[in-house]
């Protein structure tokens, strides 16, 4: 049997304040077109089974746009594939807080009244399906904080479909992807929660989210998205990529030691490279800037680029010395006591004062301060 | 820093709740009061135990008092848990194995946190927590006041307290060295008095010398004198003794001489006691016998007496048994009976008469009231038909009467006189009853004679009674009495008879031989006492003998020692004379020395006093040093002060400039600041006012996190976290629009915002969202889904 593992859609996750044509919010509107993308990748493979490890949604109560979207999509991918078997394993992110709140998910479960027939969706408890050959243990982000007891099946294809981080999980105690990857008889361990595809054993993988949904997409940028196919015959799971609908390009920074705005403008122009017809989400971080010349760029250099992309986020790091080579007064990881000690290091004092003793009694008048500061 | 998880435990409005934290944005929604601001003060009570409210107010109103915030959360990879209650705190790293406690305290656990976060209190409230009126701080009135709040967020005032701090230790130093210098007077004096407290010093050594010398003298000839002094001393002891001892000798001899009176006693004692024992032993021996015959002879006597008693008694009983006549008990009992039943019979006759009467009486007066009123009646209708009559009209329809008609009146007449007549009738049986009838008055009267002869019946069998039970008395008595006698009699045949005669010879002989015994009686011990006498004489005979031997020892060495009294005394007194001699040198000697020592001591104290005045000038060139320093190191600080003040605008421009391009999306690059911390956007190359609402929320959500952004750059962290408390709150539906738009800009910025606001809109544009609401029941906070999400059906 084949099992395409799927995972960390986020649908209706939004970032930045652009709209499309339809007043959506721009990446919600991509992050939907790649769910869509996906889905279609899985369909020309024919699985058997879909199985989605969770943070189908992105919020606990998601907009009915994206709900009416997605009832939509599912419905039409369930009717192509007669009914087969799509198994939802919430995530953290549809996990309501109280049990008897219920889970937006539950809307599709075809096994619930008028869901989508076909769909089976765990959200809470860990339970085991059975999918012909294939027997698949669901483990929602909510059962984390239990004791949980899962153990493959004998004669049976044993799928385990988990949504939590290893690491973090190891930290109760209770469970432990690795330890269990290693020491059962699982045919393969399919894991939600993690934003980046990674073969955790040779039978357990994280098939990373669909799109770029996590607070820091920079780190991700070169990495490719995409599903997983898994077959139960061969054992062999493998990584199908699928690009999503809008780039995240990380330029390659450039220090700006010495630079002029001119000159910095230059850089900046022909650091921002790609197709114009592409509206990506682009960075482009510089590093020792001057204020003065940070101050004094050509705005309509960075506006331009911006126009070209969806968002464009220049990461300004300053110089720590000012143009004197003093040290920038504040500058990062400076305490005002860093100033006191560079500030007093250079100041003129008279000849019957030691240095030192003037740097240490202004750093003690300081913390002092601080000292009454709190009192009041 | 990555907040995890908070739990509160009978925290403000919170009994028991537990909000878990993810990335991106969480919106705490609630309305006014449900506690969303409280989460965020447990947040920072649990890392410095600072809060806005006292001690008092933390814990819940209706809990027990145990106020407890657990907050987990990561700095870097590094993940902690600080636990803290009203009076103890503890902070955990947590870690796979085992979690590891870090510091415990509440003091010890917000310094390990302030290193943690490198924030001050102040410093985590103002980057981290963005209140409204802190969005809104460009409004203050002058440039002053906005540049000392900024000052204040970024820590720069503390320069100004330090400042002051310093100035006025300078202020301080140089006062105190004016007053040291006045105080500090020349040094010549004071090196004269210490050279005249050396010639002083020298002379009292001298003189010391001296008295030492003279005292050494006296005591060596002292020492040359004693042996004589002593034998002197015991020579003249030993003649006190001599008397003493005399006057014992003279005692003990009379005490000799008394115990040998006492032997000689105490043998003629004995000596009687040997001539008087036969006759004592014969009277010893008769006196149990006569006192047998006496005691024989009284019972007889008493017997005797019995007897005679007896008879008279039994004598009298049998006459008056013989007076008291035999009465039939049961013949009176009987007749008492007959005559109850006679008077009970009588006594229902009576009742059933009276009953009788009663009623007759009742239906008489029952009659009388009918007859009345029938005769009330016809009157009142006698009344209205004569009446009507005198109308022509009958008194029974109204209609006119015909002539011939007999009056209605005339009839009720004839019934009323009819009705009189019944009432006379029934009034004259009343009036008969009124007093008892016949049958009854003779009933009562049988009655009373069968009582009377009831009564008389009781009365008999009464009497009866009492003198049956008096005659069995006195027959019991007389037969009691009788026995008595047989016994006696019986008895005085059994006792010995005797002689009166030789009773009273053997009562005369032992009489005769009573003085003797008791005489030998009296001297029974006469040799045990004259055995002690002559032990005690032996004692007293050795005791002067003793005497007599010490004293003639005390004699000859006195005689040995030389020594008369006067001669003895004589030595005494010159000896003590030297002693006194030896007093008076010592005790100049003495005074000598503390005159030494003083003088020394003077020295000692001129020797300080200029030792002191170094030491004094020395101070006094330290404390110029040190106001020197302190007016130095306060210009310093306001002079870096100054420069840091300078910058902020410029740095806070460029700050709050990049935050703007982020929020815009580069729309905007940049704004400018003038002095009065007015700004302008940079829209391309152009400058332009802040016009409208949502311009200036936004260039004050950018001044704000690029303020943020500056104060953790100083912590040289990076900017992970952004709390924003009601920064929607009187925003209208445009700006708060505008500004929820800016949250999805902003969540590229920060890894985890969390959003407060009492507006449920909020939770649209909110990757998580925590319900709070009021359980009035419960009377806490709890934390809930979203109401939307509560209400499908699981």
């Amino acid at each position: 049997m084949k099992i395409a593992h799927f995972s960390d859609t986020h649908l209706g996750f939004t970032q930045f304040s652009a709209h499309n044509e339809a007043g959506l919010n721009q990446r919600e509107s991509d992050v939907f077109g790649t769910f869509c993308d996906v889905l279609d990748s899985i369909l020309e493979h024919e699985p058997d089974i879909i199985l989605h490890t969770g943070d189908f949604f992105h919020r606990l109560r998601p907009s009915n746009h994206t709900l009416i979207a997605t009832f939509r999509k599912l419905m039409a991918v369930q009717r192509e594939r007669v009914a087969g078997a799509f198994i939802i394993v919430a995530g953290n992110h549809e996990s309501p807080r109280s049990a008897g709140s219920g889970c937006i998910l539950d809307l599709f479960d075809g096994e619930k009244g008028a869901g989508i027939p076909g769909v089976q969706v765990v959200v809470s408890g860990t339970r085991k399906l059975n999918c012909g050959e294939v027997e698949i243990a669901c483990v929602p982000s909510s059962s984390f904080g239990t004791n949980i007891n899962v153990e493959p099946v004998a004669g049976k294809v044993s799928v385990l479909a988990a949504h939590g981080l290893d690491a973090q999980l190891s930290l109760g105690s209770k469970f432990s992807i690795s330890e269990l990857a290693r020491s059962s008889e699982w045919a393969y361990i399919a894991l939600g929660d993690y934003h980046v595809h990674k073969e955790l054993m040779a039978n357990a993988a994280y098939c990373g989210s669909t799109d770029f949904t996590s607070t820091n997409i920079w780190e991700e940028a070169a990495v490719p998205k995409g599903w997983i196919l898994f077959d139960s015959e061969t054992g062999v799971h493998t990584f199908r990529e699928v690009s999503p609908r809008r780039r995240v390009l990380d330029l390659d920074p450039f220090d700006a030691t010495d630079l002029s705005s001119a000159e910095i403008a230059d850089r900046l122009h022909s650091a921002a490279q790609w197709p114009r017809d592409e509206k990506p989400i682009v960075r482009q971080r510089i590093f020792n800037v001057a204020p003065d010349a940070r101050m004094g760029l050509d705005s309509d250099v960075v506006r331009d680029i911006s126009l070209r992309a969806l968002y464009y986020y220049v990461d300004w790091k300053y110089a720590k010395k000012d143009v004197d080579g003093m040290p920038v007064p504040g500058a990062a990881g400076a305490s005002l006591e860093d100033d006191w000690r560079n500030f007093a290091s250079v100041r003129n004092i008279p000849s019957v004062i030691d240095r030192d003793e003037f740097t240490q009694t202004g750093s003690s008048a300081i913390k002092e301060a601080a000292g009454v500061s709190a009192e009041d | 820093m990555f907040l995890r998880k908070i739990r509160l435990y009978n925290f403000r409005q919170f009994v028991d709740a537990e909000i878990d934290f993810t990335d991106g944005i969480t919106a705490i929604v609630g309305p006014n009061g449900s506690g969303k601001t409280t989460v965020i003060e447990a947040i920072s009570w649990a890392l410095y135990g600072e809060n806005r409210a006292t001690k008092e107010t933390i814990a819940h109103i209706w809990g027990d008092n145990k106020a407890e915030v657990s907050l987990e959360f990561s700095v870097g990879r590094r993940e902690y848990r600080v636990e803290r209650s009203l009076d103890s705190a503890k902070l955990w790293e947590l870690a796979a194995e085992e979690d590891k406690l870090m510091s415990t305290g509440l003091t010890a656990v917000t310094s390990q946190c302030e290193i943690l976060l490198n924030l001050t209190y102040d410093q985590f409230r103002s980057s981290f927590c963005a209140e409204q009126r802190q969005l809104e701080f460009l409004k203050f009135s002058s440039a002053e006041k906005k540049q000392d709040h900024v000052a204040k967020m970024l820590g720069f005032d503390n320069l100004r307290t330090a400042a002051k701090l310093e100035k006025d230790r300078a202020t301080a130093a140089l006062a105190e060295w004016k007053g040291m210098k006045n105080a500090l007077g020349e040094p010549g004096p004071i090196r004269e008095e210490f050279r005249r407290c050396v010639a002083e010093a020298k002379d009292a050594k001298l003189n010391l010398g001296r008295s030492r010398g003279l005292l050494k003298e006296l005591t060596d000839e002292r020492e040359k004198f004693t042996l004589r002094k002593d034998a002197a001393d015991e020579a003249l002891a030993l003649i006190k003794r001599m008397a003493e001892r005399r006057q014992i000798g003279a005692d003990r001899k009379r005490e000799m001489e008394n115990e040998t009176a006492q032997v000689a006693k105490h043998e003629k004692e004995c000596a009687e006691l040997k001539r008087l024992q036969p006759a004592a032993a014969e009277y010893s021996e008769k006196k149990p016998k006569v006192d047998e015959m006496q005691r024989a002879a009284e019972a007889r006597t008493k017997a005797e007496w019995l007897l005679a008693q007896l008879k008279a008694k039994i004598e009298e009983c049998e006459k008056k048994c013989a007076a008291m006549p035999t009465i039939d008990i049961d013949k009176l009992e009987r007749t008492s009976i007959e005559m109850a039943k006679v008077l009970a019979d009588a006594e229902r006759l009576v009742e059933k008469e009276k009953q009788l009467w009663i009623e007759s009486a009742s239906n008489a007066r029952t009659a009388v009231a009918l007859a009345e009123s029938k005769a009330d009646q016809l009157n009142s209708e006698l009344s209205r038909a004569r009446e009507m009559e005198r109308d022509g009209k009958c008194a029974t329809c109204g209609q006119s009467l015909p002539p011939q008609r007999i009056s209605l009146g005339a009839k009720l007449e004839k019934d009323l006189e009819k009705a009189g007549s019944e009432v006379s009738s029934a009034k004259k049986k009343l009036s008969a009853l009124s007093s008892a009838p016949l049958p009854l008055s003779k009933a009562s009267q049988a009655a009373d004679e069968a009582k009377g002869a009831s009564e008389s019946a009781d009365k008999n069998l009464r009497d009866g009674r009492v003198a049956h039970e008096r005659r069995m008395e006195e027959m019991a008595s007389l037969k009691n009495a009788q026995e008595q006698l047989a016994d006696l009699e019986v008895e005085l045949k059994r006792m010995p008879g005797f002689d009166r005669e030789t009773v009273e010879k053997a009562k005369a002989e032992l009489a005769a031989l009573q003085e003797p015994w008791e005489r030998s009686m009296r001297l029974a011990h006469a040799p045990e006492y004259l055995s002690a006498a002559k032990k005690r004489f032996d004692v007293a005979r050795a005791r002067f003998e003793e005497a007599k031997a010490e004293q003639g020892a005390d004699e000859a060495r006195v005689k040995k020692l030389g020594h008369t009294k006067e001669t003895a005394q004589e030595l005494i007194e010159a000896f003590e004379r030297l002693q006194k001699e030896i007093r008076n040198a010592e005790i100049n000697a003495a005074s000598q020395t503390q005159i030494a020592a003083a003088t020394i001591e003077r020295m000692r104290v001129a020797r300080d006093r200029i030792r002191s005045d170094r030491r004094s000038r020395a101070a006094a060139i330290e404390l110029h040093g040190k106001y020197i320093l302190h007016a130095e190191v306060a210009k310093g600080l306001t002079e870096l002060r100054d420069r840091l003040n300078a910058q902020t605008i410029p740095r806070l421009q460029l700050a709050a400039s990049d935050s703007l391009a982020q929020l815009t999306g580069g729309r905007y690059l940049g704004l400018k600041l003038n002095d009065r911390f007015e700004a302008t956007i940079m829209d391309g190359n152009t400058q332009k006012k802040v016009i409208s609402g949502g311009e200036e929320d936004m260039v004050h959500l950018a001044l704000r996190l690029g303020l943020a952004q500056m104060i953790q750059d100083a912590s040289g962290q990076p900017m992970s976290l952004l709390i924003l408390d009601e920064a929607f709150g009187s925003l209208d539906t445009d700006r708060r629009d505008n500004l929820m738009e800016r949250l999805d800009a902003l969540s590229g910025i920060f890894r985890q915002i969390i959003v407060i606001s009492h507006v449920e809109t909020i939770k649209e544009a909110a990757d998580q969202c925590v319900f709070l609401k009021y359980d009035p029941l419960a009377r806490c906070t709890v934390v809930e889904d979203p109401p939307c999400l509560a209400a499908i059906p699981s």
